[in-house]
Formats: structure tokens, C-alpha cells, sequence
């Protein structure tokens, strides 16, 4: 039976009564946006920890075997990069060190705010993000830093040359690149690893970088990644652990997921969205089905099928379910834009997200037909008469 | 007159509830409706009347007893089978039961919907229907604009536009003016001329004026079902037999209760001429030839009858009577006609001075 033509009765008792349209709409959308908001901080939080490792340039990554967390510091030997330099599939390697809550001094004021610094060697091309890349001259001056604009705006929001004091020296700002906050640091500067060691080894004789936070490998042209990270795994000692660079990326996105109960929370907090909107749907069609018990029953007397007046709470279900979600994705873009500008936490409404977030919608839309549609399935023509 | 019976319920039993609880509503009701009937159902509510309307309409499953309904044995239907019995029932429920988010054509349509019909057939199908219950001017409202005796036209709009070929209704004018109240007598009336079986659970006596059967149901019962129009006209046939001339309207009446129905095929011999005589006849329709020894001597038409002479002399068919066409007769026996002459005094004379005239 095609519906071409027929009387839209589904879309006709959710939208004739502007009002009721609207409040109905209304509460399907406060919980799409209640869904969003809690994927879009969960994301915010996982995605935080890869951006700026996501800006690396490397086929594989050696990292300490017992580090569990890109930002606590667990260097490993810088020894067992130049091991893997000597493996044949093995072009370059670049280390990579990180400083964590090293003291910078705002511009304009007196107070002293911490960020995370990285170094690596400006000969070396450790990093994908062209806005560091191409600031790698720059940077072999001493004491020059590239820093984060998205850094909260505590840190003074520094452009190109600035100048002012990070651990124990003076520093001048060579340029800026787009990271962003993440939980354990709310902003980022890269410098070169000779400015990197006077900071963190002031006043040492001969001062040397001897323990690495990330070494970066990258292959020959044409090398099998797989094979080398085997390769790698067998030539190197125990401590320290050999990833593709994806597999690295994957791990660190994971690991609040995994070894907190955050993603439980979120998930609980989504759930809970659902759980409403399916609620307000509920409230919705059960009210309007009891105003057309009498009606229902007729169209059985006309000689509906049962399932056919079924199929019509369903479709208000559904219509319920994707204008709420249509109108709650388009907030919820507004929400993102408005949080990320505000705490620099990258929100992204991806497709991925929203659809699942549809899905999700959707689905406690049509639990909630189900249960509203019980009454007009069972209602007995003969009782009309 | 009708041929082949619409509806034919015999035997129809029905019980509401199981166990202790279970009451006897329908009491082996026996009731046939030709096609094209306008059959009014009359009763104190409780009486039974809805319950055996929704047994025709498929809404309930039969229980006891056989019920055809446009040849189809409604015992014998699956669920899905009542569902598709259905469709061929127009059903007017006392409540409009109309939805509020529907223009009065989008609710006139969804009847339509079940039909195979393009959509511009049903817009034109809906927006007929409610020009001919006076909404043309209303089509695009919704119930919550229209009045109550407008929202019960659109009701009936709704039932009748699918053309039905039963159609069943619960007080259908209860809310209509006069004007409006004949113009869907009318549409019921021309329906029924197209070969819609109509039932009406009714008071409204312009309604009554145009059936053609009132069934009084009582306590589960059929307890009466008379034709008014034929009743009216068979007394006035039978007002016209000398014999029964004296007769009151109530004893006529009571007489043409009494009449048989008998059809018979063009040059059907219906009296022999030398026969013992048993019956009384009175010609609904047609014509027959009344022949004494091979000799044509008349033909008698609607409204005439023949027969009574041997009844009241007590001898003998002096002719032999042959229908000319398809000729409906009613019948009257013998002992009813007895009973019926007792009642009019001095009839023997006056009939014998009939006779005496006739020849």
C-alpha cells in the first residue's frame, strides 16, 4: 500500500495544534540537546589529549613501556631511539620532550600561570602542523617559542614577538598554532630542544637531553609499517613500547575512556537524555492517542488493519523525534561553537556523533510509541457503535 | 422489490462475558434483508439491536447461529477476512468520532484511503460527498470549526463516500435540522436506489417515513418486523375486497399481516379450474389471465384478486388463473380468510352479489 496521496494523518496530529506543536518539539529538542551536550564534552575531553600529538610527523612512536599517559611525564633512554635509527627500514628518528607546568609569566601582568612545553630538534621535521613546521628557522634562535592561541586567555593571549619570561628566562613568542586546552594542561608553547634544556637544566656544565618523553620514527619510503614495528619490538629492550603512529594516537584518545570512570559518566548522562525524550514522547502521544481513541476505533470499523494504526503513533513518534533532533543538532552546533570559544575545549559535531545521537533519539522515540500505542491497538470497534 | 437477500441472519445467538458473568444478549434471531432495503431498527436500549449491527458490520466475531452477509458466511471469516469485510460497511457511530488535525475532506478521504483510487479520485470522491450533505462550503475546515450537525454530515460524508454496499448507522440525524435532515433521508434514498443496504437505529420519523422495514428488537428479540409502505398499500388493496370493506384499519392491517408472499414466472398456472379452492389472492405486481374453459375471459392486474369464490361458496376453482409475466402474489389461506370474514358481518351476502355481478 503506497502512501502516496493518502491522508498524512501521522504529521496532521503532530503539527495542527501550533501550541502543542511547539511545546512538543520543544521537549524532544531539551533532550537532544541534554544528549549532545554530553557526547560533545565526553569527545571535547578525549579528542583534547590527540590534537596536539595529532600534529606529529611519524610512522611509528617509541614510547616508555610503563607510561600509561602521554602528559605525565615517563621519559625512556634516548639510547634506544638511536637502537632503532639502526634498523634498515628505519629513515630518521626525532625526539620529542615534554616539560609539564613550567611557569610563564602573563605579558602585560605579574602573575605567573603553567603550561606544558615541547621541544624537539628544529633540524629535525618532528612536526606535521605546517604553522610549526615552517617556523622551524625561527625557532633555532634561542629562546624562541611557538605558542598556542587557544590557550586560556590567562596566559595572555601572546602573538609574534612578544616577549616575556618562561621558567628561569626571558622568551620571545615567533609565532603562534592552533592546539587547544586539554584536561591536565590549559595551554601549550614548542621551542627547540637547546632553549628546552637551558630551561629545565639551568646552570648545568655540560648539559645533555639523555631521556626522551616521545621518539618519532619514520620509515623509508615504501617500508611496511607492521614489519618494522615487529622488527623494533625484537631489537629493542623491554622498556620501552613501539606503536604505529595511529595505534598511538588510538591509545592516547582511549586512555580516559579506559582507565576512568568518565566514559561510564557520559555514557549514564547520554542515557539519561534518552531516557527523557523518550519520556516527553511518551507524555505527547499518549495524551494525543487518548483524545482519538474514538477515532481509531472508527478507522478499524472502516477496516484498517490493527498494525496500520500502529504504524500511525509510530510515524508521530518518529516525526517527534527527528524535528527535536534536527532542531537540537542545530543548537547543539551553536552550544559546541559557544563552549569551544569559551574554554578552548575542541567540540566537534561530527557525523558520527550526531548519528549516533539520532539513533539513539529515535529509537527511545519508538519505545515510547509502543507503550502509547497499546490503548489504540486494543481499542474495539464494536465499543464505538 | 428484492431479489437477492443482502443480509440473512438465521439463528443468530450471542453472549457477552464467560462463565458466571456471561449473559445472553441475541436470542436466535432470524432476520433477511434484501438488497436495497432501508431497514429501521427500533428498540429500548439493551434490547440487542447494536450487538446484531456490529455481527453484520464484522466488529464481533459470530458465535452462534449462520449470518451471510453479501453472500459471504461471516462465521467462516478470519480476522483478517472481518477486516476486509469491512470495508464493504459504511458504519455512522453516534459519536462523529471525526479527528480534530483533519480538514472535513482529509477525514472524508480517509475512508477513501482503502480504496484503490488515485488521489485526485478521492479529493473529487471527498469533496462530492460533502457538497451533497450541504459542506461544500466547509471542506476545508477542521471539526473544531464546524458545528455539531455539521461535524455529524461529515461523518456520514465519510461512510458514505467509499459507496458502501451496507452501511450501518447509529442515530444518523440526531443533530440535523430539518432541511439538512431530509437532504441525508435523500442521499440514504438514492443509495438505497443504487442497491445499498441501508440499517438505521433511529427515532427520527422522517427517517421512519422512508424505510422500508422497522425491526423492534425486544430483549434480545426480534419481536416484530413489518414492511409500513407495503402494509399500507396491502390494506388498501385488501380495502378494496367487498368482503373486507367493513373491515377497521386496525383489522386490515392485522389481515395484511397475515399475507404470504408468492412469486411466480411468467405462465405459472396458480388456481386449476375443478381444484378445491384453499386460498385467497390479492396481486402485488404483475398481471395474470383468468381463463374459464379455454376461454379467456379477463386479466387482472396490481391491486386485483381472485380466489374468493370458492371460498365462500365452498366449491370448486371455477377458472383457471396463469400469471402473464413475473407476478408477486399475496396469499391469504383459507382459514385466515374464515377467521377475517367473521369479523365483517354481513359480508356473504355482499360477496355473493359480487360474484353474481362478475358474471
Amino acid at each position: 500500500m503506497s502512501s502516496r496521496g493518502r491522508v498524512p494523518l501521522a504529521w496532521r496530529n503532530v503539527t495542527y495544534n501550533p501550541r502543542k506543536f511547539l511545546l512538543s518539539v520543544g521537549g524532544v529538542t531539551f533532550a537532544v540537546l541534554l544528549m549532545f551536550t554530553e557526547v560533545g564534552f565526553l569527545n571535547g575531553i578525549l579528542d583534547g589529549q590527540v590534537v596536539l600529538l595529532g600534529k606529529l610527523r611519524a610512522d611509528l612512536v617509541l614510547v616508555s613501556a610503563s607510561k600509561a599517559n602521554m602528559f605525565v611525564a615517563e621519559p625512556f633512554p634516548r639510547e634506544r631511539l638511536w637502537s632503532a635509527a639502526a634498523d634498515p627500514s628505519v629513515e630518521s628518528v626525532s625526539p620529542v620532550y615534554v616539560a609539564m607546568n613550567v611557569p610563564w609569566k602573563h605579558p602585560g601582568r605579574r602573575a605567573l600561570r603553567f603550561l606544558r612545553l615541547v621541544a624537539f630538534d628544529p633540524d629535525d621535521r618532528a612536526f606535521a602542523d605546517p604553522e610549526v613546521d615552517g617556523r622551524r628557522e625561527a625557532l633555532k634562535q634561542r629562546d624562541t617559542v611557538l605558542f598556542d592561541r587557544r590557550a586560556a586567555a590567562y596566559f595572555g593571549r601572546p602573538v609574534d614577538g612578544v616577549e616575556t619570561e618562561l621558567g628561569s628566562r626571558r622568551v620571545r613568542v615567533a609565532g603562534t598554532f592552533d592546539s587547544g586546552v586539554d584536561l591536565p594542561s590549559r595551554g601549550t608553547a614548542i621551542t627547540s630542544d637547546r632553549t628546552f634544556l637551558r630551561l629545565v637544566q639551568p646552570g648545568a656544565v655540560e648539559p645533555e637531553l639523555k631521556r626522551v618523553e616521545i621518539g618519532l620514527v619514520h620509515l623509508r619510503p615504501g617500508a611496511d609499517a607492521g614489519a618494522a614495528v615487529k622488527a623494533l619490538r625484537a631489537a629493542l629492550p623491554g622498556d620501552v613500547t613501539v606503536l604505529t603512529f595511529h595505534d598511538f594516537l588510538a591509545r592516547e584518545r582511549g586512555y580516559f575512556l579506559k582507565n576512568t570512570p568518565i566514559g561510564l559518566m557520559f555514557a549514564l548522562g547520554v542515557l539519561m537524555g534518552a531516557v527523557v525524550a523518550g519520556f516527553i514522547c511518551y507524555q505527547i502521544l499518549y495524551a494525543d492517542v487518548l483524545d482519538n481513541l474514538g477515532q481509531y476505533a472508527t478507522l478499524k470499523a472502516m477496516g484498517y488493519a490493527t498494525w496500520a494504526i500502529g504504524l500511525v503513533v509510530l510515524q508521530q513518534a518518529l516525526y517527534l523525534g527527528l524535528l527535536g533532533f534536527l532542531a537540537g543538532a542545530t543548537g547543539s552546533g551553536l552550544l559546541y561553537r559557544g563552549l569551544s570559544m569559551s574554554t578552548g575545549f575542541r567540540i566537534h559535531l561530527t557525523a558520527g556523533r550526531a548519528g549516533a545521537v539520532l539513533a539513539l533519539t529515535l529509537m527511545a522515540c519508538a519505545v515510547a510509541a509502543l507503550l502509547a500505542a497499546k490503548k489504540p491497538l486494543a481499542a474495539d470497534p464494536a465499543d464505538a457503535f | 422489490m428484492t431479489t437477492t437477500p443482502s443480509v440473512a441472519c438465521s439463528g443468530i445467538s450471542h453472549y457477552f462475558g464467560s462463565g458466571e458473568t456471561r449473559k445472553q444478549i441475541l436470542f436466535s434471531c432470524d432476520v433477511t434483508v434484501g438488497t436495497g432495503e432501508v431497514v429501521v431498527m427500533t428498540g429500548p436500549s439493551g434490547s440487542g439491536k447494536s450487538t446484531l449491527l456490529t455481527l453484520i458490520g464484522g466488529l464481533r466475531s459470530i458465535q452462534e447461529g449462520s449470518l451471510r452477509v453479501l453472500g459471504t458466511e461471516m462465521r467462516d471469516l478470519s480476522p483478517a477476512g472481518l477486516i476486509e469485510a469491512r470495508r464493504q460497511v459504511g458504519f455512522i457511530f453516534q459519536a462523529h468520532n471525526l479527528f480534530d488535525s483533519l480538514s472535513a475532506r482529509e477525514n472524508v478521504q480517509m475512508g477513501l484511503d482503502l480504496k484503490d483510487m488515485t488521489p485526485r479520485q478521492r479529493r473529487e470522491r471527498a469533496d462530492e460527498m460533502l457538497q451533497a450533505v450541504g459542506l461544500g462550503e466547509r471542506i476545508t475546515y477542521r471539526p473544531g470549526a464546524l458545528s455539531g450537525g455539521q461535524r455529524q454530515r461529515v461523518a456520514i460524508a465519510r461512510a458514505l463516500a467509499p459507496r458502501p454496499r451496507i452501511v450501518l448507522a447509529d442515530e444518523p440525524t440526531a443533530a440535523l435540522d430539518g432541511e439538512t435532515g431530509r437532504k441525508v433521508v435523500g442521499l440514504f434514498q438514492q443509495m438505497a436506489a443504487d442497491g445499498c443496504t441501508i440499517f438505521l437505529v433511529t427515532h427520527d420519523k422522517r427517517v421512519l417515513d422512508a424505510s422500508d422495514r422497522i425491526v423492534h428488537m425486544l430483549d434480545g428479540r426480534i419481536a416484530s418486523d413489518v414492511r409500513p409502505r407495503r402494509a399500507l398499500q396491502l390494506a388498501e388493496f385488501l380495502s378494496k375486497v367487498p368482503a373486507f370493506s367493513t373491515l377497521t384499519p386496525a383489522a386490515l392491517s392485522e389481515v395484511s399481516e397475515q399475507l404470504r408472499e408468492q412469486r411466480v414466472g411468467a405462465g405459472a398456472t396458480v388456481v386449476r379450474e375443478g381444484e378445491a379452492g384453499d386460498a385467497f389472492y390479492l396481486i402485488g405486481e404483475g398481471s395474470v389471465a383468468v381463463t374459464i374453459k379455454e376461454r379467456e375471459v379477463a386479466t387482472l392486474a396490481t391491486g386485483q384478486f381472485f380466489g374468493e369464490a370458492a371460498l365462500l361458496k365452498g366449491e370448486p376453482r371455477n377458472a383457471t388463473v396463469t400469471s402473464r409475466e413475473s407476478t408477486l402474489l399475496y396469499v391469504l389461506d383459507k382459514a385466515h380468510f374464515d377467521r377475517a370474514l367473521e369479523r365483517s358481518g354481513d359480508m356473504r351476502k355482499q360477496l355473493l352479489e359480487v360474484l353474481f355481478q362478475r358474471q
